[in-house]
């Protein structure tokens, strides 16, 4: 009877199976964003927008008492065709103090007065920005509130843009 | 069983239980994410494969006919693997025209005139006599002044009869115009400016209403590559002037409209990945579409202009461009804000139909569009037209 012999195996099944595996996993981790970094000079702009951001959101409403910049962190959101939102959020902090009554209308309210008579969409976009940043509710004349919020900046490439201010995303 | 059966028997096991591994991690890593990872997947399923066999064929048990027939199996199995390798390469490179995702949103059957042709200019056009224009091939009456339409499947009419859509109903309200269509089904706004450059010299233009849909104008502006697997023209404005881009035409039309891979092109969301995966096709970053978004407003303004024609663009938004509900969708992945912002900066003469719809009752407003939240029914094209023919008399563009 002859003797079975067992296949010289396969070393290189072996190796393949590492090369393999490497490439997978090497794949996942091997697409890096070209991202634009965030340099210090680069910061303080973004800082010094997103305050004025915040003051312009707040003009005839509230009065921004305290800033504080906290971190910068990437949002990046993509749409059914693929196409990416790539964003940057200055995540801030600040204290804010009302000049007036203010009351945020909840999101059944915000939508039911579209196309009412004399509604247009920046109200719309204004209102669903004071919701996403204050929640709503109201704040009384002279009350003070905390916050934590983001400037979203809008990336380029090259360059950033204020967009907006917004929750934290 | 022998000692060395038992040996024998069980590293098979081993080798057909690691290929079966290798086999299940191949599948599982299948991806269109990224092009190294299809194909380390690809070569583990090919490795497995060819490593089950192997073992198979080398640990057979003696004397049995697998193992007196080891060879002619391995031929035959080398033989079927290398068939269907070259099966696979012939089918890549048999053209079969455009896909059926193509053709469903682009072709009209049973037409004299083609109403959809490859274009090395622009992509895919309307093809027959010049006098014939737009994908509903309406034929331009020279004895007349017009009004030119141009936008894509929105005001083509996509699933409404031309009798329904928004331009053919101007034209009953605008009687002493001709109002040609000339919307053409995918197209964006380099093509508005391609297509209008073309068909302009054979009209006698009065007014040109640019439909920009705020759904995909922007985003396939900066693509030489559509959700419907053909290529399309790709322009980035390079010191001050436009430059046409585009670098995997060839690829993105060979792969689409393969014997291979024309099946596959069924559905938009593979036939993105599929272009972008194998092509890679070039993209602009947002900035420079952006720019180069403005600078085509300002092209086809200035092309309407030299033809004595007043040129007008008018927002034309899916369902949801405001959603309470919808925050994000809202301020980060609608167009609409942006492209209004790109008309106003440029101070183009601009007619946002958006919030004339919005002013529209809920369940008129739900049934103005199609299931997509894009097209508009033929109740959508009456607000449009109705909108739209107001908007003429009131402001005196045709006067």
């Amino acid at each position: 009877m002859r003797p079975v012999r067992p296949p010289s195996p396969p070393a290189a099944c072996f190796a393949a199976v590492s090369l393999l595996v490497a490439l997978a996993l090497t794949a996942g981790c091997a697409d890096p964003d070209p991202t634009t970094p965030v340099d210090a000079t680069t910061l303080a702009r973004l800082t010094s927008e997103g305050e004025a951001g915040l003051r312009a959101l707040g003009k005839g409403r509230f009065e921004v008492v305290e800033y504080r910049a906290e971190e910068t962190k990437r949002v990046d959101f993509a749409d059914p065709f693929a196409f990416h939102t790539r964003l940057v959020a200055l995540v801030f902090r600040a204290r804010l103090r009302f000049l007036t009554r203010l009351h945020v209308p909840t999101q059944s309210d915000l939508d039911a007065r579209i196309g009412a008579a004399g509604w247009t969409i920046e109200e719309s976009y204004d209102g669903l920005t004071l919701h996403e940043v204050l929640g709503e509710g109201a704040h009384e004349a002279g009350s003070e509130a905390s916050i934590q919020a983001a400037a979203m900046f809008v990336d380029l490439r090259p360059g950033l843009r204020f967009e907006r201010i917004d929750h934290v995303r | 069983m022998s000692a060395e059966r038992r040996v024998a028997v069980a590293r098979k096991g081993v080798h057909l239980s690691g290929a079966a591994c290798l086999l299940l991690l191949g599948a599982d890593s299948l991806t269109l994410a990224s092009l190294s990872q299809l194909l380390a997947a690809l070569a583990a399923i090919l490795v497995a494969l060819v490593w089950s066999a192997a073992a198979a064929l080398a640990l057979a048990a003696p004397g049995g006919w697998i193992a007196s027939h080891r060879w002619q199996i391995a031929l035959l199995l080398g033989s079927i693997t290398a068939a269907t390798l070259l099966g696979l390469f012939l089918a890549a490179k048999i053209h079969m025209g455009p896909s059926a995702a193509f053709q469903r949103e682009h072709f009209v059957p049973n037409s004299e005139v083609q109403a959809q042709r490859s274009d090395p200019e622009i992509g895919w056009a309307p093809s027959g006599p010049p006098s014939i224009v737009g994908q509903r091939l309406n034929t331009i009456d020279p004895a007349r002044a017009h009004v030119i339409i141009l936008g894509d499947s929105i005001l083509y009419g996509q699933s409404v009869e031309e009798a329904e859509t928004a331009p053919f109903l101007m034209g009953q309200a605008l009687h002493d115009h001709q109002v040609l269509n000339l919307s053409v089904s995918g197209y964006s706004v380099e093509q508005y400016w391609l297509y209008l450059r073309r068909v302009l010299p054979h009209t006698h233009p009065k007014l040109v209403m640019i439909g920009v849909f705020t759904g995909n104008d922007f985003q396939l502006t900066g693509r030489e590559f559509t959700p419907w697997g053909h290529s399309k023209p790709l322009y980035r404005e390079e010191k001050g002037e436009l430059v046409r881009v585009n670098s995997a035409e060839d690829c993105i039309d060979g792969l689409s409209q393969s014997l291979l891979f024309r099946p596959l092109w069924r559905d938009q969301a593979r036939a993105l990945a599929l272009s972008q995966l194998l092509c890679t096709p070039r993209e602009l970053e947002t900035g420079d579409v952006e720019r180069l978004i403005a600078r085509l407003f300002a092209e086809i303004e200035s092309l309407g202009r030299a033809a004595g024609a007043r040129v007008v663009f008018v927002l034309l938004p899916n369902r949801y461009e405001l959603n309470i509900y919808a925050p994000v969708e809202t301020f980060y992945l609608s167009r609409y804000a942006v492209l209004k912002r790109l008309l106003l900066d440029g101070a183009h003469e601009t007619v946002d139909t958006y919030p004339e719809l919005l002013r529209h009752p809920r369940a008129e407003l739900d049934g103005a569009f199609q299931s997509d939240s894009s097209h508009f029914t033929a109740s959508g094209h009456r607000i449009v037209a109705d909108y739209l023919v107001k908007v003429i008399d009131e402001k005196g563009y045709l006067r």
